[in-house]
């Protein structure tokens, strides 16, 4: 338990003080040519291609499992369905997660004036 | 002092304590008729709930706090519609006007969603590392709420 606590926040503190680093570096940021703009565009567009396939994918086969399951074994549906909708709402957050930094790199990138 | 304290504190448990059944009973009103979503549910409700007054009182700071209500709204909204539809293609019978609703919904909620984050982006400009955490504290009550469950089975089993 300690151990895993541990962990945890080792993880947190190195995610703040990269984040904190990656935002600092903002204001001296250059400035991107043509061909660095086209890059960010295909960037995005295959960052938003991979996730969706990858969320799709995985709620697909979540789905299916769980209709097997509830077909299987109708009276343990409801239990199903819990799992079923944790599952979703992680994956489906990984895509939303994935939209928000394709529109910034499309829409609001800071590399770009 | 202590009594005073502990008082509020009573009170504003029992106030919780109340919110939570209204907000339990209205979502079995609305077909969530398993107690472990509803319970999921209503602690994302209750959450949302909290920051809404939060967002409104600290808004002068700047766009953090507003850009965490939006995004923890918008969340909510995801997670309510995502719950529900499950639990109609699960629970009710199929057929095809069912089928073509659920397309709907299911889409038009992709697509509010994807227009609501382009215009808090675009538009708003709002900061988005408040706004992913907006996102994120469905996930954070899925944990709560998981290490909650662990916490009572261990308790019931001890």
């Amino acid at each position: 338990m300690r151990k895993t606590l541990f962990i945890v926040l080792n993880t947190m503190a190195l995610l703040l003080v990269g984040a904190a680093a990656a935002f600092a570096q903002e204001h001296g940021a250059p400035m991107l040519d043509a061909s660095g703009l086209g890059l960010t565009c295909f960037a995005a567009a295959i960052g938003m291609a991979i996730a969706a396939a990858g969320c799709g994918i995985g709620q697909g086969m979540g789905l299916k499992a769980a209709c097997d399951g509830t077909a299987r074994n109708p009276e343990a549906g409801g239990k199903i369905m819990v799992t079923l909708i944790l599952g979703l709402a992680f994956v489906e957050s990984l895509a939303i997660y994935a939209l928000v930094v394709n529109l910034i790199l499309l829409v609001a990138n800071p590399f770009v004036g | 002092m202590q009594n005073l304290v502990s008082k509020m504190m009573n009170g504003m448990l029992s106030r919780a304590g109340a919110l939570n059944h209204s907000v339990e009973s209205r979502l079995y009103r609305q077909g969530f008729t398993q107690p472990a979503v509803r319970r999921l549910i209503a602690w994302q409700i209750l959450l949302t709930l909290a920051v809404l007054p939060a967002g409104a009182l600290f808004f002068w700071i700047g766009l953090w706090p507003l850009a965490f209500v939006a995004g923890s709204l918008l969340a909510t909204f995801n997670f309510y519609f995502l719950a529900r539809s499950i639990q109609q293609i699960l629970y009710v019978k199929y057929d095809r006007q069912l089928l073509v609703s659920m397309l709907f919904r299911f889409y038009g909620r992709l697509g509010i969603t994807a227009v609501a984050l382009f215009l808090l982006i675009v538009w708003c400009r709002v900061p988005v590392v408040a706004l992913v955490a907006g996102l994120s504290t469905v996930v954070a009550t899925i944990v709560v709420w998981g290490g909650a469950r662990l916490f009572e089975q261990n308790a019931k089993e001890a």
